[in-house]
């Protein structure tokens, strides 16, 4: 008799129970959310962590693994760890809410760390996935965001261009948008040229007019309005701060970081000019700086003979070559993806590292004179210094621009992709679209500049160039 | 409350006893009087005298009641003759002294008796009583007999019977001294009374040109005339060709004190008229009869496109579409177009001689089920004030239990547990006729967190849109239903010209100049406009507030150009938490049809498409599409809307046809998306196929 009731009775109370534990799990999620609010993680965490293990079939339990992922994302900075939790939700709780944000940050921290083109595809797969999976969910612009940017990386322009159109088109309103239309002016710029380029930084700064990006793209829009003629052209900026002769100890080396400084390399160590404040202060061995870098969001990057720092003096990474830090680095450059490129004299070639420092292989160019990161890979220049080769994000040779270069010096990219190469050892600057094809020069020996020859170049934003005289002690801005 | 329930009960209590006890007397009497009329006519007796002590108990005021009074007295003299007659006959010519009983159904013999004994105790008083100063003869004033009214002076004369003795008798007139004496009457003869008026205040006289005209002195209403003239206006009247019978009687405005006034006369559908005059003497004066003349206001009512709809004024029917030069009295009106798929409702002030011309659109309507309170308590706040006080929508509160009317639950059909019933949702709109559904209920979460859900819907879509509201925060719905009545921006002011701001230049850069805009030949690409309209230009936002047909003033080269921009169609945002996406598409349809501008009939039907499209009714927004075409060679075009059929191919997964709509839309290279200024279709055609 007792059996036969049990069954019945167990119906009736399982919903009560069912409902019971929803209520001790919000009330532990509303717990662990004024933690997290005042601070408090590790409390939060716990009690996020008992939603997981003790009310697993409450409503909130995908919610608390996904609050977990961001706590070991956000503020333990583990991305890894982050990454599980959100797996977890993909795969146990697939139908709940939180399944596309958990598709959406691991997604995220794939295309933020990825190390080859197979990661980015990855990261690309997932989210496509996602969208299929979840129409119109609250993650879609951000996800056609995160897939313009995969695939420009990865090379992909008209896939990219698609999606960050998709996102413009079905989400104007979109926090990603102004980032999308930056980056879509940048791809257009590759893929159908300047003019239409501008047309989308017009857009941005229309239709956001508030926002740091609109700012951002004034010096955008100063170097695509510049390609809109049939010649670049550039002028002296007289009021630059370089321009005094003996000015700077035997200026080397030069380059413009994305927050407006300018890095000088003297042979006292390095001066930094801001031309929007005071510059930054830099710390470190600054007479033992061989040259300079940027890391892939812009900033500037010291390059020693067996390192990598950034401005505050702390290593990029640790590189590791041959199971040894290599000991003659000339010059470096930092793609998209965060990988380390560094021209090594030991081995006479160019040395591809990870994020992580983690050595992955040789570029194949011999006695490499130059290099710096462009598009969704590296440009390099090979001994013999009259040509330029482009290696896209899978490090394939995919293209080669040699015509009518000679005794190139250094070779650099704006903002734009747009190429500047000094050249016929630094008498003459030569100015290419992010096509390749040649726009323009400056003969610094026809007399017209105050320099009739540079040592070292480096473009800003907006396209200006920066020339260092090691003679005469000056920098120069051209714009 | 209660006590004020209680004290109107019993007024009501007094009013209903009051009213039976007239009745009373009269049912009494009739017994009475049948009783009297039959061979049992001393049965009646007892009767006339139970009325004649009630009524001498309770007062005899009324009329009626005085009648009653004074046939008792009558019949039961009469029964009693002749031994007992006489008490009650005198008691009756005292109470009345006028009263006679010529033509009654009473023995001559018994009328000769009671005259006898009238003319025994009464006498006749005769009044001569003219104005001062030999101003005429009084007419209209009050004859009073120690206190009693007696009489009305017509043409200064006046004859009444009183009791034989002494009494005071006043005549009485506004604007005079009141004329007092006391007078001693003999029985059985006549006395004269000579009598003159003094006045003592002014007065103003007059008719008016039509009767029933609100008359003002001073501001204030004295009345409103009324009747019909009386005949010494005649000859005026007809002197001025009026019929007497258009007139009023005479209005008199009394006791005015010297000085200067303003008499004003104001009647509905006449043109007011107001006098100016100058009270100088203690006098009567006349106005000629104040003729108000005729007032007339006009109105024409029509749609931008041929419709058919009823025409309401103030209720009144007036007509169908169009209406021309419809002649109404001038005011405050309100006009109410009942079209066969909505209303238009407008307050109108109808200024007279002018005519007023109005388009009509039908405003779309809104049917609110109301809210459903299965778990909870209402909301604090008003929702459906919130609905009623749309503008743009014609509100209609049905009830969802009127099954002659609502064949289907609306909650049950609007809030599903298995999923939208269209078919039912069809038949609910076949039954109510509105444009755009709306239902709400609360839904309880925890014991004191509560939601209030509201749910759209459209028949224009097939799908509900639902929100979800805290009780705490109302003031989001509040928002979205107000949205619901904003502006659409469906057109935009359009230069023809781009501009980008660029690092260290002052002013923007011209980078797009359009060949088919306002800017074409007055501004070349590359130049740097500094201001416009006087404003520094550090941004291209400015050139986007520009007013289309509103000329605008560039500073280029330190040079001024005068560009006028013109309207072009532009795209909605689509945003459903700010705007409820059934509601934008029913009032999308109804600006389709009805706007008087082409341009934004055109816009709101290419927006329409573009909602259905968004909402995710890709076949609908394909056939909205299908059924027009845009001329415009720039801006929103024939290619955007290749472009938005490709689109609505693709998600009906139909490729050949997508991939062939956007190589359609390639051939248009100065449309555009958003509005004109926006992306190239061409552009993304290409990049999307």
């Amino acid at each position: 008799v007792i059996k036969s009731l049990f069954l019945p009775i167990s119906l009736v109370l399982l919903p009560l129970a069912l409902a019971q534990n929803a209520d001790q799990a919000e009330r532990l999620f509303n717990n662990a959310a004024t933690f997290s609010g005042a601070g408090k993680y590790s409390e939060a965490l716990a009690d996020y962590q008992r939603i997981v293990d003790e009310y697993p079939k409450s409503p909130w339990a995908d919610k608390a693994l996904l609050e977990i992922g961001h706590y070991y994302l956000n503020v333990v900075q583990d991305a890894a760890r982050a990454t599980t939790y959100y797996e977890r939700i993909q795969s146990q709780y697939a139908s709940s809410a939180s399944a596309p944000a958990a598709f959406f940050a691991k997604a995220s921290i794939l295309e933020a760390n990825a190390q080859l083109v197979d990661d980015l595809d990855a990261a690309g797969a997932d989210l496509i996935r996602m969208l299929n999976l979840y129409p119109d969910n609250a993650w879609t612009d951000g996800a056609l965001y995160l897939l313009g940017r995969i695939n420009a990386k990865t090379g992909d322009l008209p896939q990219a261009l698609g999606y960050l159109q998709r996102l413009e088109f079905g989400y104007p309103n979109s926090s990603y948008t102004p980032d999308g239309l930056l980056l879509a002016a940048q791809l257009t710029q590759r893929h159908q040229g300047a003019r239409d380029a501008v047309l989308l930084l017009a857009r941005l700064q229309r239709n956001f007019p508030a926002s740091s990006q609109a700012r951002h793209s004034e010096a955008l829009a100063r170097s695509l309005t510049r390609f809109l003629a049939s010649e670049v052209r550039y002028g002296l900026d007289s009021s630059f701060v370089g321009n005094a002769p003996k000015r700077y100890a035997a200026p080397s080396r030069l380059a413009a970081s994305s927050d407006g400084t300018i890095s000088i390399l003297e042979s006292k160590g390095v001066t930094l000019v801001s031309l929007k404040g005071t510059p930054p202060t830099p710390s470190g061995a600054l007479k033992d700086v061989v040259d300079f870098a940027r890391d892939r969001n812009g900033s500037l990057l010291f390059v020693y003979e067996n390192r990598l720092t950034q401005l505050a003096g702390q290593p990029l990474v640790s590189l590791m070559f041959n199971g040894a830090q290599p000991r003659k680095i000339t010059a470096a450059a930092v793609d998209v993806m965060g990988r380390i490129y560094v021209i090594d004299d030991d081995s006479r070639d160019v040395q591809v590292f990870d994020t992580l420092g983690v050595h992955q292989r040789s570029l194949g160019v011999q006695r490499p004179k130059a290099i710096a990161a462009c598009r969704n890979g590296v440009a390099v220049v090979p001994g013999d210094a009259s040509s330029v080769l482009f290696f896209d994000s899978r490090w394939n040779r995919v293209e080669t621009l040699a015509s009518g270069l000679r005794d190139i010096e250094q070779i650099a990219f704006d903002a734009m992709d747009n190429l500047y190469v000094l050249c016929e050892r630094g008498g003459k600057v030569l100015i290419g679209d992010s096509a390749g094809r040649l726009r323009g020069s400056i003969a610094l020996k026809s007399g017209s500049l105050p320099l009739k020859q540079a040592d070292s170049l480096a473009v800003d934003d907006s396209g200006a160039i920066y020339l260092a005289d090691r003679r005469g002690g000056s920098v120069f801005r051209l714009h | 409350m209660i006590t004020a329930m209680l004290l109107l009960l019993l007024l009501q209590d007094e009013i209903v006893s009051e009213t039976i006890q007239t009745h009373a007397y009269g049912d009494q009497f009739e017994r009475a009087m049948a009783l009297f009329n039959s061979v049992e006519r001393d049965q009646a007796r007892p009767i006339f005298l139970e009325l004649i002590q009630t009524m001498e108990q309770k007062g005899t005021q009324d009329p009626e009641d005085r009648e009653i009074y004074a046939l008792c007295l009558q019949w039961l003299g009469v029964l009693g003759y002749p031994a007992e007659t006489d008490p009650y006959f005198e008691r009756l010519v005292r109470f009345d002294p006028e009263y006679s009983m010529a033509g009654q159904k009473i023995s001559p013999k018994i009328i000769n008796h009671f005259n006898a004994l009238k003319a025994r105790l009464v006498g006749t008083v005769r009044f001569a009583i003219s104005e001062a100063d030999g101003a005429g003869l009084v007419d209209g004033a009050a004859v009073w007999v120690d206190g009693q009214s007696a009489g009305v002076i017509h043409a200064g004369k006046t004859t009444l019977s009183t009791w034989a003795g002494s009494h005071r008798v006043e005549v009485t007139k506004p604007n005079f001294e009141t004329f007092s004496t006391t007078i001693a009457v003999k029985a059985g003869e006549e006395i004269k009374v000579p009598g003159i008026l003094h006045r003592k205040s002014a007065e103003l006289q007059f008719v008016t040109v039509p009767s029933d005209v609100a008359v003002y002195f001073q501001n204030e209403l004295k009345g409103r005339s009324s009747g019909a003239s009386p005949a010494s206006y005649a000859e005026r009247l007809v002197r001025l060709g009026i019929s007497p019978a258009q007139a009023s009687e005479v209005f008199s405005i009394d006791e005015i004190p010297p000085g200067e006034y303003v008499v004003r006369f104001e009647k509905p559908c006449y043109k007011p008229k107001s006098f100016k005059i100058q009270m100088t003497k203690v006098e009567r004066k006349s106005f000629e009869p104040v003729v108000l003349e005729p007032a007339a206001a006009y109105l024409d009512v029509s749609t931008a496109q041929p419709s058919s709809g009823i025409v309401y004024l103030d209720q009144e029917r007036i007509g169908s579409l169009p209406i021309s030069a419809h002649q109404v009295c001038p005011g405050a009106k309100t006009l109410r177009v009942q079209f066969t798929d909505g209303v238009f409702q407008r307050d109108l002030q109808l200024e007279e001689g002018k005519t007023t011309q109005v388009v009509a659109e039908p405003l779309p309507s809104l049917v609110w089920f109301g809210i459903q309170e299965k778990e909870g308590e209402k909301p604090g706040e008003d929702v459906e004030a919130w609905l009623r006080s749309l503008h743009t929508w014609n509100f209609r509160r049905i009830n969802p239990n009127d099954t002659r009317q609502v064949p289907h639950d609306p909650f049950d059909l609007f809030f599903p547990q298995g999923g939208f019933n269209s078919a039912a949702a069809e038949v609910l709109n076949r039954g109510v006729h509105g444009d755009l559904y709306i239902a709400a209920r609360v839904v309880r979460r925890k014991v004191v967190i509560r939601y209030l859900e509201v749910a759209f819907w459209s028949p224009l879509s097939p799908r509900t849109r639902l929100y979800a509201f805290d009780f705490r925060e109302l003031d989001q719905l509040k928002t979205l239903l107000q949205n619901l009545d904003g502006d659409m921006p469906l057109t935009r002011a359009w230069l023809g010209l781009q501009v980008v701001k660029v690092e260290g230049e002052e002013g923007c850069r011209v980078v797009a100049v359009d060949p088919a805009g306002p800017a074409a030949k007055l501004v070349e690409e590359g130049a740097l406009i500094k201001s416009c309209n006087g404003v520094y230009l550090d941004s291209p936002t400015p050139l986007t507030r520009l007013v289309a047909g509103r000329e605008a003033i560039l500073e280029i080269g330190g040079s001024y150009i005068k560009i006028t921009p013109v309207s072009t169609l532009a795209e909605l945002p689509f945003h459903p938490p700010s705007f409820c996406p059934p509601a934008m598409i029913a009032r999308l349809e109804k600006t389709s049809r009805y706007s008087g501008n082409p341009l934004v009939r055109e816009s709101a039907r290419f927006n329409q498409a573009r909602f259905q499209f968004f909402v995710g009714d890709f076949q609908q927004a394909f056939d909205t599409f299908s059924t027009f075409k845009l001329a415009q060679t720039s801006g929103i075009g024939q290619g955007t809307l290749h472009f938005y059929q490709a689109l609505c191919f693709r998600k009906l997964n139909l490729q050949a046809e997508a991939s062939a709509s956007f190589k359609e839309a390639q051939r248009f290279p100065g449309a555009t998306l958003f509005d004109a200024d926006g992306p190239k279709v061409a552009f993304w055609a290409q990049v999307q196929e």
